[in-house]
């Protein structure tokens, strides 16, 4: 018994002159401060402060809109439009903190939207844009369709000189208005008092600031790109039938670019733009899928989507009725990015990724 | 076995019994995982052999779990000692059974304690039993009541212990050297947890700590500096994972390893003057056989039941067959992703399943790395869908696992019809192979 207490003793001390003597000549040689500094500075904000910029525009646009009645500036204000619709694009999966404390994405981009509902409000012109009743009646994509009434854009502009069009102006208007002060407060928290604990949490428990990037990137992937954007539209949920009116973007046909640039800026945010991010990380963290470093497959599975979204001649909602195999493969591409984001990268970063708040052993 | 022994420490355990139980379900309480945990889910993963076991109505599941604490107290105080215990145990085992993806080892182990307990005499002394003259008051307690604890202490970290003399644990420093490197911003040690050796240091100190301590405990001349290496031990645990209550449980119950020289001291910090003197030896021992049956009998159990993986062939961390109620504590990484097609009519018209809207994010994520889990998981959605009598559903899914970060790898072989799939004690056969 004397020997093993002998043994723990000489390996804890061994243990522990390790430990000091390390202490000083060994340094991680990977800042997740910085890397987390990065992300907020050079990613979130500034993406934010984009969109907030075209929606200022978009709400300039629309008051001229109203003013001239013309249809240069109808369209004018359509071009402002399908910017700040793409430009949303780069900012839902900061679904954390302020994000989630003002459910931004609720406000900006639930789709489908129920458009007699939007109707009815229109021509009662009484309504509450942030009551529960009406959150599939607002965002972007009641923009979308109010937008987009015609089939050609003329016939869309006739649309607002017809009855009740003060109604139609001031419904564009408050919807604008609802989503800019959303923003506003979600920009101004970030800019405030949110950054520093964004940045500063560098730990690993659950509400960690890499937890809340990896967990919000992983739902959003999952839910609203790989099963709203595609999925349910081709059929997924609906025997293979396909649902063409739920695609996003669905009146004015922009899906698929909206799709695109969705992808291309999480490839961007996954690879933390031109400085550190997630994809350095596992570098550092020498995470591998088979003899591949994980970063490198996941950013090749990137460009993989990216190449089966060009495949697609037309938008969504008229691919999964004419080439429905090609909106298909777009889907099976997505599906291997879910794997590699939930099991590959969830694993390489080990605890960081607790979905729910409970106890482990 | 029935030397007698003077009461201080049986009586103290019973006291840290209480309160551990007690906090830890107050602290269940406060964070709403009944809610979360028991009432939220629309679907319960059910422990093979006890899918009887249903979730009461919210209200009687706040009841019940309200009952449970204050059997925790009665325990505590010792009153109403024998009801408070088989209530305890009844409640606590009852809140496990109900969903299986919240299975713990440190559950089970209080499970297992709280069944002993029943049995031993730990309101004899500093009880309102005794106070209120409901239980003699006695001095001694035979030696088993307080071996027996110690036992079962010893069973969770030898095979805790055993468990990690694999070859990935030893070898590669897995899964350490995956769960240690994202602690770099931790004080002081931080910038050293993502180095190799670190993750190999911990790995071997842990295996030995578990395969040793409780012999060190056992022995007076290391006592001391066992119960340091302990403290050391779970505490750095509990920073590094998050496993709660465990490492707090392991800390106060190796307390009953020292002396009841030592347990009249912590009693005398509450009042309670006694002397610890030599045992009187005439102990009327009633039953002593079987006394001797039963407690051989439980753990002999305990010291089979962790090896029943060997009566199966497949790979242990990849079938999981055997691996619960085994001590295998914070063993493996293990990450995964199931997708289910449903198909209602039997033809190829399908629906692709959204884990979400039946499941917990907790629940989806044990579900995805259990072939049990998946299995169960797949009839319940089978028969949700399923259109009338008549027409069968079919199941498939689409499922990777990862251990230890090596990789997604497919796991369920692809286009077997899960619903011809039963759970059972048989080896499996439904999973592709381990590479």
């Amino acid at each position: 018994m004397k020997k093993i207490g002998l043994l723990i003793s000489v390996f804890t001390l061994v243990l522990f002159s390790c430990i000091k003597e390390e202490e000083i000549t060994c340094q991680s040689d990977f800042d997740k401060k910085a890397m987390l500094a990065n992300y907020s500075n050079s990613l979130i904000i500034p993406r934010y402060e984009t969109l907030e910029k075209n929606l200022t525009s978009l709400y300039t646009k629309i008051n001229v809109f109203i003013s001239s009645n013309s249809l240069s500036d109808f369209n004018a204000l359509n071009a402002s439009f399908d910017s700040t619709y793409l430009s949303w694009q780069g900012v839902s999966y900061f679904q954390f903190g302020p994000a989630e404390t003002y459910v931004i994405k609720s406000v900006f981009n639930i789709f489908p939207v129920d458009t007699t509902k939007i109707n009815n409000n229109i021509s009662s012109g009484s309504y509450i844009l942030g009551s529960a009743s009406n959150t599939d009646a607002i965002g972007l994509p009641a923009l979308d369709y109010l937008l987009h009434k015609g089939s050609s854009e003329t016939l869309s502009f006739n649309y607002f000189t017809g009855t009740n069009s003060a109604n139609k102006k001031q419904y564009l208007l408050d919807l604008v208005n609802q989503l800019s002060s959303t923003l506003s407060s979600v920009l101004n928290q970030w800019n405030t008092s949110y950054k520093s604990i964004f940045n500063n949490s560098d730990g690993t428990s659950q509400g960690s600031s890499l937890s809340n990037i990896v967990n919000a990137l992983n739902l959003d992937f999952e839910k609203f790109i790989r099963d709203g954007k595609v999925g349910v539209p081709l059929g997924v949920r609906s025997l293979g039938t396909p649902l063409p009116e739920k695609s996003e973007a669905y009146f004015g046909g922009k899906s698929t670019e909206l799709c695109k640039e969705s992808i291309l800026k999480l490839k961007s945010y996954f690879k933390g733009g031109s400085g550190q991010g997630l994809d350095d990380y596992l570098i550092q963290l020498d995470a591998k899928y088979g003899s591949q470093l994980l970063a490198t497959k996941i950013n090749n599975q990137f460009d993989l989507i990216i190449s089966k979204i060009k495949a697609l001649s037309s938008p969504i909602a008229e691919e999964v009725i004419a080439n429905q195999a090609n909106v298909q493969d777009l889907y099976d591409e997505m599906q291997r990015m879910v794997v590699l984001l939930k099991v590959d990268l969830s694993s390489a970063l080990s605890i960081l990724i607790t979905y729910q708040d409970n106890d482990g052993d | 076995m029935f030397t007698p022994k003077n009461y201080h420490t049986l009586v103290v355990f019973r006291v840290l019994f209480g309160v551990i139980t007690l906090f830890s379900s107050l602290r269940f309480f406060a964070k709403g995982w009944i809610e979360e945990l028991y009432l939220t889910p629309t679907f319960h993963f059910k422990y093979f052999g006890f899918s009887w076991v249903e979730i009461a109505s919210p209200s009687i599941t706040y009841l019940l779990f309200t009952l449970m604490i204050i059997s925790s107290l009665f325990i505590l105080f010792g009153l109403f000692y024998r009801v408070a215990t088989i209530s305890f145990f009844l409640l606590f085992t009852y809140f496990e059974l109900i969903d299986l993806t919240n299975y713990l080892n440190h559950y089970y182990f209080v499970s297992l304690v709280a069944l002993l307990m029943i049995f031993l005499p730990a309101n004899i002394n500093f009880s309102l039993d005794t106070r209120f003259g409901l239980v003699k008051m006695k001095q001694t307690v035979q030696a088993w009541t307080i071996n027996s604890i110690k036992l079962q202490l010893a069973i969770v970290y030898i095979f805790a212990g055993i468990a990690k003399l694999n070859y990935e644990w030893l070898f590669q420093a897995q899964p350490l050297s995956i769960w240690l490197a994202p602690h770099t911003n931790l004080p002081i040690i931080g910038g050293l947890m993502d180095e190799k050796i670190v993750a190999y240091l911990f790995s071997f100190g842990g295996a030995l700590f578990d395969l040793s301590v409780p012999f060190l405990l056992w022995n007076k001349s290391t006592r001391k500096m066992a119960y340091l290496l302990v403290v050391v031990f779970h505490i750095l645990t509990s920073i590094l994972f998050p496993i709660g209550v465990f490492p707090y449980v392991m800390i106060l119950s190796t307390l009953i390893f020292f002396s009841s020289h030592f347990h009249a001291s912590i009693l005398k910090l509450f009042g309670h003057k006694s002397q610890v003197s030599e045992p009187e030896k005439d102990l009327a021992i009633k039953s002593k056989k079987t006394v001797e049956i039963m407690v051989v009998a439980f753990f002999i159990f305990q010291f089979l039941f962790p090896f029943r993986y060997l009566l199966y062939s497949g790979d242990l961390f990849w079938t999981e067959q055997g691996y619960r109620f085994s001590w295998r504590v914070m063993l493996m990484e293990k990450a995964g992703y199931a997708s289910f097609k449903v198909f209602p009519y039997g033809d190829d018209r399908s629906i692709t399943v959204q884990n979400s809207d039946f499941l917990t994010p907790q629940q989806e994520k044990m579900m995805s790395t259990q072939p049990d889990f998946i299995i169960q998981y797949a009839h319940f959605i089978g028969k949700h869908y399923q259109v009338n009598d008549l027409i069968k559903p079919i199941v498939n899914v689409d499922s990777y696992v990862s251990i230890n970060g090596k990789g997604s790898q497919s796991y369920v072989k692809n286009d077997l019809d899960l619903m011809l799939i039963k759970n059972s004690l048989k080896p499996i056969d439904f999973l592709e192979d381990y590479n």
